[in-house]
């Protein structure tokens, strides 16, 4: 089962799924979106379509239902209700159940019953057109095929336009010997004008003919049925008059009688059977089948417009390409230190090299992006089914769902972007009742855009609810301990709480939801993929989720620092801005400790030589560079000595080898080898907040 | 070698008939939807035998290419078929009037599906 076309339609059908669930959103809303329904049509006889190509038959029936629905649907017979999107969102759960068997190489029916929802839709559809559902046709197609010679009369006069349709009228000639013997056959040319009239993109011929055969007379009709309408043809079955030589006579071509012919055929073998016996032609089937399977496992299917590749190979070319860059630097330094010795030419030569080495980064990098779309058109259903839990209403808007991003962090982000949502619709968004009382529309509004500001990606997730109560939180985390009273938390310092564990642990009970994920897991998710979470939020407007993510995962912009004899990184992602301080912008505050005047603001100051035991660190920050960071609506500037150099910088994780080390995310090799970490701003700001507890 | 010209949205269904007919011994081009099809088909240079047109397709579906295909003169004469289910009878007659020449049935046999192109390309 794991052959590429089985791949091929799994991703297919996934897709399909997809567009076909927020399609089936959207016709909720206006049942007479006529591009919608075709839109969902089409994916559903995708879905079906391609079970039948790759052999899954189970969905392939299961979903030929969906289609009679969809069909009654798009004809106008059926108008949507309630009932039909919630039976064909049911149904597309089977579908996705189906398909995650046959992932698993089971039968795509194993453990699933299809019996309760197709009696549902064939109610559904019955109740339109009487008992004729699909399903029964299947059993229509029975063999009549008891081995029996027939013999027909055809005469065959083709309508003059044949050949616009594409049909050489010869092509019946040939489906006939197919489907048994010609016994005699005569052209009539009588039609055939003067060679001056001739036009040659018109058919003057006809023919007459005996034949002999096992087929119907309805197949017969059916080889022709696609010229049937506009030409003369007859075809008449002899069998009843073939011991009649008077009637024979009425049907003699060139003055020959069908008995003519079959005198000498009659007591022969058998015409052999061009039509298979049902056995045969399963025995017929398998070998096809058993062939098939040979083939593609032996040969190329040939010259193929794309490839799908396993994620792992991308992520094992992505590995290789992170050791080359971590060289190329290494190899730059070293141009750059033994310039002299260097010979001639060595220079160009390394710096090609170093061109090559970013443009093959850059390319395996845009291997991995994966636009937004699919992640976003999945909470069109998130939506609407939390709301309805709640008893709310909800617009989604959707924004910028071409946005590209490592697809690795797309599968990341899914939990996170649900939380938000949902707490968007659980805490922030009002019920109608009380929206109206405050005199806003009944149906809540959320917002979920994405878009790529300075090489970053800001994804935003807003709401025009309630707001956040800031007052409650920070009540709740005195009575928590997690601040003391003291503190004069500004505004983007009291919503960040909600990130703390020991208060969205908290949240977790009253959280509808149960799916136990808190805002704390959002945030160090977040933090994970080295991206910032913001919140803003006003009384009674709503609250807005602010993520400023890297477009990828491997590759992080970083400025290297140094503090005494080590080197540290810090995201560039997280940096507002450098500067050295004037004496007489530090204070030292009681409640924050020691803090700068940064944009009409004091900032606590993060002492990076004490946070990490280092020696010969210039301690007084005018003598000294300090860095603007900023995390959850928190900002600190860090005490750095100097700020080296920016750079890309290849990622590798610590924790795979080490436990978490506290205020540090990971680490990277420098160009001469040396390992510099990576501070992790998000941590240092929980410590700044723990320490000054204190 | 004999060129057939398939157009169908499904990347399964593409990659199926590629993979048939190339077996079966034509050269197999390709499209997504009428649109592209129609482009790819301007600007080919080389015979077509046989067009193979999905019914159901996004941008421009498969009965209005088979129309805009009729138009071109090249191909005023050249087999059309179109892809189609057992539940869509009424397409059948209206892909026929729009100038195809046949149809075939989704899902299909690969023999069925050569042994009908080899149908209209007379082989």
């Amino acid at each position: 089962m794991n052959d590429a076309l089985h791949d091929i339609y799994i991703q297919e059908a996934e897709d399909n799924l997809q567009i076909l669930e927020s399609a089936i959103i959207s016709i909720e809303e206006n049942p007479d979106d006529k591009d919608t329904i075709n839109e969902a049509f089409r994916a559903i006889h995708s879905i079906k379509g391609g079970a039948g190509l790759a052999g899954f038959s189970g969905i392939k029936d299961f979903t030929h239902i969906i289609e009679d629905l969809f069909e009654h649907i798009r004809s106008g017979v059926l108008r949507v209700q309630e009932n039909h999107i919630s039976v064909i969102l049911d149904s597309l759960d089977i579908i996705k159940m189906m398909i995650k068997n046959i992932k698993t190489n089971q039968d795509s029916n194993t453990g699933i019953d299809t019996e309760d929802i197709i009696s549902q839709i064939k109610k559904m559809i019955s109740r339109i057109d009487g008992a004729e559902i699909g399903g029964n046709e299947f059993e229509k197609k029975d063999e009549t095929g008891i081995s029996k010679r027939n013999f027909f009369h055809l005469n065959l006069k083709y309508y003059s336009e044949v050949f616009n349709s594409g049909i050489d009228p010869l092509m019946f000639i040939s489906d006939l010997e197919k489907a048994g013997k010609i016994l005699f056959i005569h052209t009539d040319t009588h039609e055939f004008p003067e060679i001056s009239e001739f036009n040659p993109e018109l058919f003057y011929l006809s023919w007459r003919l005996f034949f002999e055969t096992e087929i119907s007379e309805k197949d017969i009709y059916d080889i022709f049925c696609f010229v049937i309408d506009e030409s003369e043809i007859t075809i008449t079955n002899m069998n009843s008059i073939i011991d009649n030589p008077d009637a024979l006579a009425e049907f003699a071509i060139e003055g020959k009688t069908l008995s003519d012919f079959i005198i000498s055929e009659k007591e022969a073998e058998p015409a052999s059977s061009n039509k298979p016996t049902e056995h045969e032609k399963r025995e017929e089937h398998r070998k096809v089948e058993d062939r098939r399977k040979i083939d593609r496992r032996e040969s190329d299917p040939g010259a193929v417009s794309y490839i799908r590749v396993q994620t792992e190979k991308l992520e094992n070319i992505f590995n290789s390409v992170s050791e080359l860059l971590i060289l190329q630097a290494r190899l730059n330094m070293l141009t750059e230190e033994y310039s002299e010795d260097i010979p001639d030419g060595f220079d160009a030569v390394a710096d090609s090299l170093k061109n090559i080495t970013t443009i093959i980064q850059e390319q395996v990098t845009s291997l991995r992006m994966m636009s937004l779309s699919s992640t976003f058109d999945r909470f069109k259903r998130v939506v609407r089914d939390i709301a309805t839990e709640q008893g709310k209403k909800v617009i989604l808007f959707i924004e910028g769902q071409d946005t590209e991003l490592d697809k690795n962090m797309i599968e990341k982000l899914n939990d996170p972007l649900k939380h938000l949502v949902r707490n968007c619709i659980d805490h922030g968004i009002e019920t109608a009742d009380e929206r109206m009382r405050k005199g806003k529309k009944p149906e809540g509004q959320l917002r979920l855009s994405a878009s790529i500001e300075s090489g970053q990606v800001l994804i935003e997730i807003a709401d025009d609810g309630a707001g956040i109560n800031k007052e409650k939180i920070l009540q709740k985390a005195i009575e928590r301990k997690l601040v003391s009273k003291e503190q004069n938390l500004s505004e983007g310092e009291i919503l960040s709480l909600i990130f703390h564990p020991g208060l969205s642990t908290a949240e977790k009970v009253t959280d509808l939801s149960g799916r136990g994920v808190g805002m704390d897991v959002v945030k160090s998710t977040i933090t994970e993929l080295h991206g910032n979470i913001d919140i803003f939020s006003e009384d009674n407007k709503g609250t807005t989720f602010r993520l400023h993510l890297p477009l990828t995962l491997a590759i992080l912009d970083g400025m290297l620092v140094s503090v005494g004899n080590e080197k540290y990184i810090l995201p560039t992602l997280s940096i507002l801005e450098i500067f050295r301080p004037l004496a007489e912008h530090l204070k030292t505050i009681s409640a924050k400790g020691e803090v700068v005047f940064f944009r009409g603001d004091y900032i606590p100051i993060i002492r990076l030589h004490a946070l990490f035991n280092i020696d010969n660190a210039i301690a007084e920050p005018s003598d000294a560079q300090l860095i603007v960071v900023y995390s959850g609506g928190m900002k600190a500037a860090i005490l750095v000595d100097t700020v080296l150099e920016q750079f890309q910088i290849v990622l590798k994780s610590l924790q795979r080898n080490f436990h978490k080390v506290e205020n540090i995310s990971s680490a990277t090799i420098l160009g001469n080898g040396d390992v510099a970490l990576i501070l992790d701003i998000q941590n240092l700001f929980q410590n700044l907040v723990k320490t000054n507890n204190v | 070698m004999k060129t057939v010209f398939a157009v169908d949205d499904s990347p399964t269904a593409r990659a199926s008939i590629e993979y048939t007919l190339s077996k079966g011994g034509y050269h197999v081009e390709l499209a997504e939807d009428g649109v592209i099809a129609l482009d790819k088909i301007n600007g080919y240079s080389k015979p077509i035998d046989v067009f193979l047109f999905d019914v159901n397709m996004p941008n421009m579906d498969g009965i209005t290419l088979i129309k805009r295909v009729r138009e071109i003169a090249e191909f005023k004469f050249t087999p059309i078929l179109f892809l189609t289910t057992e539940s869509q009878e009424s397409k059948k007659m209206e892909g026929k009037t729009a100038g195809a020449s046949g149809w075939v049935v989704k899902p299909f046999e690969p023999e069925q599906l050569i042994s009908l192109i080899k149908r209209f390309t007379g082989e």
